[in-house]
């Protein structure tokens, strides 16, 4: 380190035992470094007469009023604080939370489903739903594709034999499970009435003996369109 | 010059009050606020140059003393402890106003003063020279010079405060003192360079 550097380290009293002596030897020698020192006491004696400032005279009412305020403040958000963050209380709050959610969000996948449904018989012109209706015909089964009123309880059919394959595929859209059993019944099984008859029982539907389509039973409940399989 | 070498534990000693104010004497805060007040508020005027925001300062300094007393260990000196509050109390005030860009004002209470009005005069205008030069300096010289010049303390008690090295305290003092032994030569009538 300089000398220079010491010398305000010297006049603080804060040199070492040695480096203390050596500056002592040096100012001896040098009137220059003797003047500097005398300088920077000077400078040192200045900053520090500088004068003091005081506090008010309220200072210590005033910190008590900021202190209790602050301790009022402080203890409203530290009962919050033990109340949420107390380890019961966080577990009866996580399952409490959970239980909410799982309801919330049961609520929600049910609500959508009857929406579904209802929006299914909207679209349907309001008061109609599509079912497939089976026959029997001479030697195979068809498969029919009617609207069902479901206020007025009536019947209109929309495809029938010949279009059959249209049929199926608006069914299939409609009622996914139905139409793949009816469908794959009339391809692999069509010569075997007693099983489609078996199968169409399972969905409440009934064919007769007749060519053309003819309605024996109404269906038990309509299948929404996201929930058929 | 005097310096705080106490370190022991008496029963006289900051360190001591602030222990029987962690086991809940409230007089022993009380007494620490009257020891410190006035080194604090002075330590504070002296970074801010604003004698009302640093009352204030002063005032947020104890209650974070009191709000924090169960953070307070033995092993730090109290001195370092709320010294280093209000440093960074000090320099977020000087940050802020640099954002607001709002002149500090003058107007402190200073100590009754005996002297004859000329003198008073003089003395004045003789400080607040000091007081604008000291304003100037930069902040890691600045420091030291409150610290070690006006707040009387040892270069070990600086370094604590300021987490550096004594080596460090020295040079940045002799440092802003040559700054300030030549921006004031005139003012102190000091001879040469």
């Amino acid at each position: 380190m300089k000398d220079k550097e010491k010398l305000s380290a010297y006049i603080d009293n804060e040199l070492s035992a040695h480096d203390k002596f050596n500056i002592n030897k040096l100012i001896e020698k040098d009137e220059r470094l003797k003047k500097e020192v005398e300088n920077l006491k000077i400078l040192k004696d200045a900053i520090y007469s500088l004068p003091e400032v005081q506090v008010s005279e309220d200072f210590e009412k005033k910190l008590l009023y900021k202190i209790t305020e602050d301790k009022m403040s402080y203890q409203k958000a530290s009962f919050w604080d033990a109340f949420l963050f107390r380890p019961n209380i966080k577990k009866i709050a996580y399952t409490v939370a959970t239980m909410a959610f799982v309801a919330g969000a049961t609520f929600i996948f049910f609500k959508n489903i009857n929406n579904n449904v209802d929006n299914f018989v909207m679209e349907e012109n309001k008061s109609t739903v599509p079912v497939i209706l089976s026959h029997q015909g001479e030697s195979n089964i068809a498969a029919s594709l009617v609207k069902i009123d479901l206020l007025n309880g009536t019947f209109t059919v929309i495809k029938g034999n010949d279009e059959k394959s249209y049929a199926i595929d608006k069914m299939y859209e409609y009622f996914p499970k139905l139409v793949k059993d009816v469908s794959w019944y009339i391809k692999e099984k069509k010569n075997q009435p007693e099983l489609a008859n078996k199968m169409l029982a399972e969905y409440n539907i009934s064919n007769d003996e007749e060519n053309q389509p003819k309605i024996y039973t109404k269906p038990s409940k309509v299948i929404p369109v996201d929930n058929g399989q | 010059m005097i310096s705080n070498q106490v370190v022991e534990i008496d029963k006289e000693s900051d360190e001591y009050m602030m222990l029987a104010f962690q086991r809940g004497d409230e007089r022993a805060f009380e007494l620490l606020v009257k020891r410190y007040k006035n080194k604090i508020l002075n330590y504070i005027y002296r970074y801010t140059g604003d004698y009302s925001s640093s009352e204030e300062i002063t005032q947020e300094v104890f209650i974070r003393v009191y709000r924090s007393k169960e953070r307070y260990e033995i092993k730090a000196k109290f001195n370092t402890f709320i010294y280093r509050i209000a440093m960074n109390l000090a320099y977020n005030e000087v940050r802020n106003r640099n954002r607001r860009k709002t002149e500090a004002t003058d107007n402190f209470f200073f100590l009754q003063d005996k002297s004859t009005p000329e003198s008073l005069f003089i003395r004045e205008e003789i400080s607040e020279n000091i007081n604008k030069e000291i304003s100037k300096l930069p902040a890691k010289l600045k420091d030291v010079v409150i610290l070690c010049n006006i707040q009387e303390m040892s270069y070990k008690e600086a370094s604590d405060v300021l987490d550096i090295s004594v080596g460090t305290v020295q040079s940045r003092l002799s440092r802003a003192r040559k700054i300030l032994r030549k921006n004031l030569s005139m003012v102190l009538n000091l001879d040469g360079e």
